[in-house]
């Protein structure tokens, strides 16, 4: 509202909540009053501008090195698990041990890093899977690529994680997604009509592995796909591979064993998965310019649809992969003109007024040495800070670079309910570097 | 007898977890932060809020001359108050600020009203306020701005 003014030309201006968050986008003075041209480190729940809360340590971890995924699941006893990733190994928090909380259940696979963990709870048990390769991005470097590819789980209940799988011909997979010897020439013949690097069938057996990682229809699915060739060693990098398990058996990926395994290359775009959600019946593969969407067929020999909602050169789709982030049936994620909200409907642009300032902030990250690994932007849907202190956001972690060197964290935090935008700036004076968010929070 | 679980708990931690990073000496540590939402006095980050700016009539050279802060007493916090604008003669930005001391040491979490008497006469008004880093938890509930104008048309 403009001013109130008398006629004895004395003038009153009030602000109050709800507060209307950040914009950058129009001049200071055409703002509504409860907007703001900056702002940094206040809540604007509740139609408050509250300082925000202490960040601090709640534990430190064994191992040195960065976090890269936490989770929590429940087993089939009930009991609860709560896992923690770094390199080489994993962890699960117990209460009794002494600081640091964490006792060790690495098993038989390894944490490569540095991308962050794809991971997933299915029947009870929890699945991740770790593949670092190229992606073409404008805001992304590369990093090494896998070696390894692999999917491991872990029942809760097991000493530690699985990522071996004994075949139906005896041959063992270096991955719980494996395809028997017996079978690895048909499989990795068929796929080398899509993917020429392969050269031709293949002895394996053979191991795969994904950069994502998500469950439709009983069966998990694998996106943006690596696969070893354990007789030679040869690794494959399939970028627009989609692979699923059996229906209901999650360690059966082979298609000429069990034809409701299958894979599916999204040959007709140019781009590359760059990550995977699924709302209700429905799942929703992002790449760089699009999204595809894939839903059960009902039928067990080709149990996904798959229709791309655009498969155009340039538009919406997700260049930040780890921007993705999921609650219930709405998922958020960046694409190169704006953020984006995703329902089982309908891709709606949420940035508002902050959008400039989020995508200034993202084009100066990725001017970051991609060498430093701790400059990957992440996405998280929060629902609570804790038992009790409800704020449902997505939050946008971008490490940006200080002039001072360095590097430095900023928060920009999306209200659900209430549509706003606030930017959190996390310093930490006493330690030679800030403190980076290096994996999407969690609510564990 | 059920097959006993590896550890585990039998609640969740219900918190939210931000896996975090930082080059303390010459190692990178890995830990894990939470928002302590009991303590709204971050003692590393300050904060600062900047309202819109008014231009109150366009064209007119306005003053205001009172400030009306609504907050919630969450305890001592030292915090500054600013008001800013366009001053045409010099051609350059002018401001008026005011340190101020809020809130109790009992942290009663009442509403309460401070009335500045910071004094501006320029064109785009702005008004501000900043909290530096360990200055205690701030809450502004609702700021009211009063001045005056010249409304008289010109000739």
């Amino acid at each position: 509202m403009p001013p109130q003014i008398n006629a004895k030309g004395q003038w009153v201006e009030e602000y109050a909540g709800p507060y209307g968050g950040l914009n950058v986008q129009v001049p200071e003075s055409l703002l509504a009053d409860n907007e703001s041209p900056a702002l940094s480190n206040f809540l604007l729940r509740n139609s408050e501008l509250r300082s925000l809360p202490v960040f601090t340590k709640k534990f430190d971890t064994p191992n040195n090195g960065q976090i890269l995924g936490i989770t929590s699941f429940r087993d089939v006893n009930g009991i609860f698990h709560t896992v923690i990733w770094q390199f080489n190994k994993i962890f699960q928090y117990n209460p009794a041990t002494p600081p640091p909380p964490w006792d060790d259940i690495t098993g038989s696979t390894q944490v490569q890093g540095p991308y962050p963990v794809a991971y997933r709870s299915f029947a009870n048990i929890l699945w991740y899977t770790n593949v670092n390769q190229f992606f073409s991005s404008d805001v992304l470097g590369h990093v090494r690529l896998t070696t390894h590819p692999f999917l491991a789980y872990w029942d809760g209940i097991t000493a530690g994680f699985i990522a071996t799988q004994t075949q139906y011909d005896a041959s063992v997979t270096q991955s719980a997604a494996g395809i028997a010897a017996a079978s690895s020439a048909a499989v990795s013949g068929t796929l080398a009509q899509f993917y020429s690097q392969i050269g031709g069938p293949r002895a394996g057996p053979l191991a795969i592995g994904a950069q994502y990682l998500g469950e439709l229809n009983n069966q998990l699915i694998l996106a943006n796909v690596s696969m070893r060739d354990q007789a030679t060693g040869d690794v494959f990098s399939m970028p627009n591979l989609v692979w699923w398990s059996a229906n209901g058996l999650p360690l059966e990926w082979d298609p000429t064993h069990n034809t409701s395994a299958g894979f599916n290359a999204l040959l007709d775009v140019s781009d590359q998965i760059t990550g995977l959600a699924t709302l209700g019946v429905a799942g929703y593969l992002f790449r760089n310019a699009g999204i595809s969407q894939f839903s059960p067929s009902g039928s067990a020999v080709a149990p996904f649809q798959f229709n791309h909602m655009w498969a155009s050169e340039h538009g919406i789709g997700s260049v930040l992969p780890w921007s993705i982030a999921q609650y219930g049936p709405q998922a958020a994620f960046v694409a190169e003109d704006n953020v984006y909200s995703l329902t089982l409907t309908n891709a709606s642009p949420i940035g508002g007024g902050a959008r400039d300032a989020i995508m200034r902030d993202v084009a100066a990250n990725s001017g970051i040495d991609p060498s430093i690994q701790q400059r990957i932007p992440v996405g998280a849907i929060i629902p609570r800070f804790s038992d009790g202190y409800v704020y449902l956001s997505y939050e946008l972690s971008i490490p940006l670079p200080q002039t001072s060197g360095g590097l430095r964290q900023r928060i920009y935090n999306y209200s659900f309910a209430e549509k706003y935008w606030e930017v959190w700036d996390i310093p930490k004076p006493n330690l030679t570097e800030p403190k980076l968010i290096t994996a999407q929070p969690n609510y564990v | 007898m059920p097959v006993s679980s590896n550890g585990g708990t039998d609640s969740p931690l219900r918190l939210a977890l931000y896996p975090v990073s930082a080059m303390n000496g010459s190692f990178l540590s890995g830990d894990l932060y939470f928002f302590d939402v009991s303590n709204f006095n971050d003692p590393d980050t300050g904060s600062f809020y900047f309202w819109k700016v008014e231009e109150i009539i366009p064209g007119r050279t306005p003053t205001c001359n009172r400030q009306m802060i609504t907050y919630r007493d969450l305890g001592v916090v030292n915090v500054t108050f600013t008001l800013s604008g366009y001053d045409q003669n010099t051609q350059a930005p002018v401001s008026e600020s005011s340190p101020q001391t809020l809130g109790t040491v009992a942290a009663t979490g009442k509403l309460c009203t401070l009335v500045l008497g910071l004094s501006l006469t320029a064109q785009n008004l702005q008004f501000s306020v900043g909290r530096a880093a360990n200055a205690g938890p701030l809450s502004v509930v609702k700021v009211r701005l009063e001045g005056e104008v010249e409304t008289t048309a010109y000739a």
